[in-house]
């Protein structure tokens, strides 16, 4: 009977293990994931950019989803290419007021295939351009 | 052993004598005493089993929560060096990748992208501490601010204002002054090849940059820009807060 009771105690002690390691292989899974996977911006959130015409979170959310390699997704495509029409038109404006024309074509000519690129999306960098006009 | 009647001789397993087939008291007390023992063996068998079947379900249970409490146990080592594991991973990567990794940096800086430059560095951790990229430092540390700087002037340049409130320019000042602080070369003399011709045109670049910034979208002067690097924090910061008074 006694031993019973302890072989009881046994499986409880045992249960209760296995329930804490399933935890704990999830948690450090999850971690990992964490970890490895950069954080990643999804429609929405150029969305609200646009809208809020705060392009400079924009550019952030580009470099954050894409990196240094620029992995760009097609179907973020058109959002990726406003970030980068508004980060060369911010280093374009410098050169040209400048008189660097040679840095100010550089980023002149990213400036036109980005928009070349944009389809419905081209009357934002008016406003773009506005809001770097007047800042 | 001989039969108590006829004398003839009887083994101790013969309930009868085999001559004159009288009982044999013997072999009964016999067979009693065989069945007797017999039941009292059959009993402790039965208990050694029972016993040794306890013994086994009870080890094997201490077994099992011993290889649990041990799995256990490396799992929240991994839980809690997932992240440092991760970076000698990269670190390791980058020390393996050098030649190859250092082509790509020289390209980003060749190009001034010092966005991309900073953003690879980080992605792959390059460490500059007693590597072969120790030569890059001075362009890391600075690429770093930098980058804070651009995105800073960006922030100033499209955040709304409200009305009485003055544009947000602490970010601005505190990354161009950083900047200045870790773009020093005297930090860096203990390193081999830090005043290297790609670090020097780097560094200018990204302050000539900067100080462009200030001037389209800051409105500084360029009297203003040009002694930037001369003054003092506190003198910076004093212009700083004279313009958006």
């Amino acid at each position: 009977m006694k031993k019973d009771k302890k072989i009881f105690i046994l499986n409880i002690v045992i249960i209760v293990l296995a329930v804490v390691l399933v935890i704990t292989v999830f948690q450090t899974i999850a971690e990992a994931h964490s970890i490895i996977t950069d954080y990643y911006h999804e429609e929405d959130s150029f969305i609200y950019c646009m809208e809020d015409e705060d392009y400079a979170d924009m550019v952030q959310y580009y470099y954050d989803n894409c990196g240094s390699q620029g992995k760009e997704e097609k179907n973020m495509q058109e959002y990726y290419d406003l970030a980068k029409y508004f980060e060369a038109a911010f280093h374009h404006k410098i050169y040209v007021e400048s008189g660097d024309t040679v840095r100010a074509e550089k980023y002149k000519a990213i400036m036109d295939e980005t928009e070349a690129r944009l389809g419905e999306f081209a009357f934002v960098t008016e406003r773009m351009n506005s809001v770097l006009t007047n800042p | 052993m001989k039969c108590n009647f006829c004398g003839q001789p009887l083994s101790l397993e013969e309930e009868f004598c085999t001559h004159c087939g009288q009982v044999n008291p013997h072999a009964r007390q016999h067979i009693r005493d065989m069945k007797h023992y017999k039941g009292e063996f059959e009993n402790t068998k039965q208990e050694v089993y029972a016993a040794t079947g306890r013994y086994k379900a009870v080890t094997a249970r201490v077994v099992i929560i011993a290889v649990l409490v041990v799995l256990i146990t490396i799992m929240w080592y991994l839980y809690d060096n997932v992240y440092s594991m991760y970076l000698r991973y990269l670190r390791s990567d980058a020390d393996r990748n050098a030649k190859e990794y250092m082509a790509v940096m020289d390209e980003y800086i060749e190009q001034e992208d010092f966005q991309r430059f900073y953003l690879f560095c980080r992605e792959h951790e390059i460490n500059c501490y007693e590597t072969e990229y120790e030569m890059y430092d001075p362009v890391i540390q600075s690429a770093d601010y930098y980058v804070w700087f651009c995105e800073s002037v960006m922030d100033f340049v499209t955040s709304p204002i409200e009305e009485g409130e003055s544009p947000d320019w602490h970010y601005v000042a505190y990354t161009l002054t950083e900047f200045y602080n870790v773009s020093d070369l005297s930090w860096y003399d203990y390193l081999e090849n830090f005043d290297r011709p790609e670090n020097l045109q780097a560094l200018e670049t990204m302050e000539n940059n900067m100080l462009l910034m200030l001037q389209t979208y800051l409105g500084f002067t360029e009297e203003e820009t040009a002694a930037m690097s001369e003054l003092s924090e506190a003198k910076r910061t004093v212009l700083f807060e004279e313009k958006f008074k």
